[in-house]
């Protein structure tokens, strides 16, 4: 009797929690109150990802806890860096609290998308409609302040056109407003399209959604990926759209072309080499800028890896985070934990030193770089990875994605694309020296994060990569499946 | 029937918002790519802005003593414009709790001067005089639009080159404020000569009558009380950093005018006293004639201390 009520009163808690998980969720993708209030919400993602493991009924397997520590490694690796790092530590009104929160935010928000299929009171699809629909509400508004100040288009109408503010004039073409905290501010498109862009990519999710037997998830994923989409052409703003071409191409292949699981072999080739490859560059990256511009006279190189407007930048970043400007020498604790916040570079012998405000950083992967170091670096590429990884061989797997998983996959991969090319760590057009990270205190980073709990799969696991092997195994990541059916 | 009324509701809703991003309430303070701010000193004038000067249906005219006024220049190494008004109103440098504000490093040990390509006050505010009592932090209104420019606390050029100031051909400018003046303690100006002779004379005194109008709305029509301070000294062509600081107390100038209900103001200039170029020579505006000297008086700031505005 004594039991029942336990299981009763468990059940409760946990319905309590799926639904404070859902409004937390609500308020971290709308960023309400600003990055002051992301403190508190990051401590309630800690809270919860605690809870969501007590109040469940199941046992914790110690074989899962150990897969998924593994896993973490990397994101624990850049949490820890990115948070304790010596860019922060020198950054002005920054403390060890906040970088602590941090630190732990980030992990909770990645425990509370891995254990949201312990809530069996939530649907997958109820964690799309709070997040997508606070993006939208957020997109929504922000979209009406702007266009209440110059009207329907006026990214075209006005874009060579300027407005004085304070002493100062300002290009009308190079802003919009955003809700931040419990006002409307000025931001750079760069910073505030990231929310219309990844509601407009979670539109393509509805290849994978039938809207016969999901109505529901069809005309709401509709509806708030419409928003996003009409706030580009409502604004006039058509270039991000550029980037919704490769997760077009990645929603195609999803859909149209059949994954067949591969065998070890194959899958082995694949990651190795592209690993190969991909780790060549970067070293060859890495060495250019360090080194300072080895490719000066062979002209093509010369025009990729010095001239590229991205490269320039990413350079910059390099050289900045691994050599000291005034000694001219290698400079290990920077490279180590991040460059000082008020740190400059002469890459490329330069005659002015370039600062934070002049590089403009836009690529979020080298923004981890000079925050948290090398090994910050490192952990979110290898995190990234692993996830990319681990959702390949979950597909393989299952040889089908549903409209829920689609949807996950394919905000996260358009996240990435956009502040990948388009981070924007100055984006207050007039207080232009106020630094937002595309980390720290960031609600979509902390979103795509929990997302990425969501995705999480032990990807070295035989089972979970081998095609036509009935092992005792292979019986075992059936069952595991069923239990991830809730996730994906 | 409910569920009728909440559709109605649900359809309003986008409805509203269409209606409010259809306001388009800021198009008409849109400028080109870099208004007033190009390298051709002749695109520069501030023209085309006449607010209230044609609506004027009765005009008064004061001609004030030099002991109603101060007014001085400030050059590097010798600030004697801002000393001087020190001396003469030393309550006039103060902020609302009796702190003393600094304009340059030589009127102080702190050079306070704010820079409006600078946007953090912080250091500013409670320090440097411009910045701290100008219109714009008096009333957030003052902040927007062109004629922020006049209100922003930038005294000086200080790299800004024509972002800074406003430069004007004798007819000046008038404006309306953005709110109704109730009352006023000071009237302070800033500004330098400029010419376009690129280099040549420079450092020359010019000195010239400056008249400050002031309106106020009588039922349709406008009256104006114009205000002449004679001769006030100009460098011309010595930096941004070499301005008049000119200016008057009401209670001492204007003590039987009621500011209460003015709406506007503006500010021409006349009888240029130049000690190279004669009035045949130079052209007081944007009116291009080759061969011809172009000069302008380039106005920094306007103040108006302690005021109250409704």
């Amino acid at each position: 009797m004594e039991d029942i009520k336990e299981i009763k009163r468990t059940k409760e808690a946990n319905k309590i929690i799926a639904n404070l998980i859902l409004v937390l969720l609500s308020l971290v993708a709308f960023g309400f109150g600003g990055s002051s209030y992301m403190n508190v919400y990051l401590m309630f993602g800690f809270i919860f990802s605690l809870a969501i493991f007590t109040f469940s009924t199941e046992k914790i397997d110690k074989e899962k806890t150990k897969e998924l520590l593994l896993f973490s490694i990397p994101l624990i690796v850049f949490a820890l860096f990115s948070s304790l790092s010596n860019f922060w530590f020198s950054y002005a009104g920054n403390s060890l609290s906040g970088d602590l929160i941090s630190f732990f935010g980030i992990l909770s928000f990645f425990l509370l998308g891995y254990g949201i299929y312990r809530c069996r009171d939530i649907k997958l699809s109820w964690v799309l409609y709070a997040i997508l629909g606070a993006i939208a509400l957020l997109v929504s508004i922000s979209t009406v302040c702007s266009l209440s100040r110059y009207g329907f288009f006026y990214l075209i109408k006005y874009s060579g056109n300027t407005y004085f503010y304070d002493g100062v004039y300002y290009s009308i073409g190079d802003e919009m407003e955003l809700i931040s905290g419990f006002s409307s501010v000025k931001v750079t498109l760069d910073y505030g399209n990231v929310y219309p862009f990844v509601l407009c990519a979670s539109l393509l999710g509805l290849l994978f959604v039938n809207p016969k037997k999901q109505p529901v998830l069809f005309f709401v994923i509709l509806g708030e990926g419409a928003i996003g989409l009409l706030s580009f052409v409502l604004l006039g703003d058509f270039n991000p759209l550029i980037y919704l071409i490769p997760v077009a191409l990645l929603a195609g292949l999803l859909r149209f072309v059949k994954l067949t699981p591969l065998t070890r072999k194959t899958n082995t080739i694949i990651g190795w080499s592209s690993l190969v490859v991909f780790s060549l560059l970067l070293l060859v990256v890495f060495v250019n800028a360090i080194g300072g511009n080895y490719f000066a006279n062979i002209p093509l190189l010369n025009k990729i890896f010095n001239n590229s407007l991205l490269l320039n930048k990413i350079n910059q970043i390099i050289n900045m985070t691994a050599i000291d400007y005034a000694s001219k020498s290698f400079n290990l604790l920077s490279f180590l934990f991040g460059t000082s916040s008020s740190a400059v570079t002469a890459w490329n012998g330069a005659n002015n030193p370039a600062s934070l405000l002049s590089i403009n950083p836009a690529v979020m992967e080298f923004i981890a770089l000079y925050e948290g170091g090398i090994l910050s670096f490192l952990g979110l590429c290898v995190f990234m990875l692993f996830v990319i990884w681990g959702l390949r061989s979950l597909i393989a797997q299952k040889c089908q994605v549903t409209g829920e998983a689609a949807i996950i996959i394919l905000f996260m991969f358009a996240w990435v694309v956009f502040v990948s090319f388009n981070s924007s760590v100055f984006p207050f057009i007039r207080e232009k020296t106020t630094y937002v990270s595309p980390f720290r205190r960031n609600g979509l980073f902390y979103i795509v994060i929990f997302f990425a709990g969501c995705c999480f799969k032990p990807f070295w696991k035989k089972d979970a990569i081998l095609a036509g092997e009935h092992s005792e195994s292979a019986t075992d990541a059936l069952k595991e499946e069923k239990r991830n059916e809730i996730v994906l | 029937m409910k569920s009728s009324f909440k559709s109605k509701i649900v359809l309003l809703l986008p409805l509203a918002g269409l209606c409010l991003a259809g306001c388009a309430n800021d198009v008409s303070e849109v400028f080109g790519s870099s208004p007033f701010d190009t390298d051709d000193f002749i695109d520069n004038y501030f023209v085309g802005r006449d607010d209230l000067g044609s609506s004027v249906s009765s005009r008064e005219s004061k001609d004030l003593a030099n002991s109603d006024i101060f007014s001085g220049l400030n050059d590097s190494g010798s600030y004697t414009g801002f000393s001087t008004a020190r001396v003469k109103y030393p309550n006039m440098f103060l902020d609302s709790k009796g702190n003393n504000l600094y304009v340059s490093n030589t009127d102080s040990t702190y050079f306070a001067d704010w820079n409006a390509q600078d946007p953090s006050d912080e250091e500013y505010l409670g320090v440097s005089f411009g910045r701290t009592l100008c219109l714009g932090k008096t009333d957030e209104v003052f902040k927007y639009g062109v004629m922020s420019k006049l209100y922003d606390g930038q005294l000086h050029c200080l790299g800004a080159y024509s972002k800074a100031r406003v430069q004007l051909t004798s007819d000046g400018y008038t404006t309306r404020f953005p709110k109704t003046l109730v009352s006023a303690d000071y009237l302070v100006l800033c500004g330098r000569w400029a010419d376009n002779s690129i280099g040549l004379n420079s450092n020359d005194s010019v000195v010239s009558d400056i008249t400050v109008s002031f309106f106020k709305e009588n039922g349709s029509s406008v009256e104006a009380l114009d205000v002449t301070m004679d001769a006030i000294p100009f460098e011309r062509n010595n930096g941004g950093s070499s301005t008049t600081l000119f200016g008057l107390k009401f209670s001492d100038a204007l003590s039987s005018y009621d500011l209460s209900g003015v709406i506007g103001m503006g500010l021409s200039y006349s009888n240029v006293q130049d000690p190279v170029y004669t009035s045949e020579q130079v052209v007081y505006s944007n009116e291009r004639k080759d061969g011809v000297i172009n000069s302008a008086l380039m106005l920094y700031e306007v103040m108006l201390l302690n005021s109250t505005w409704r």
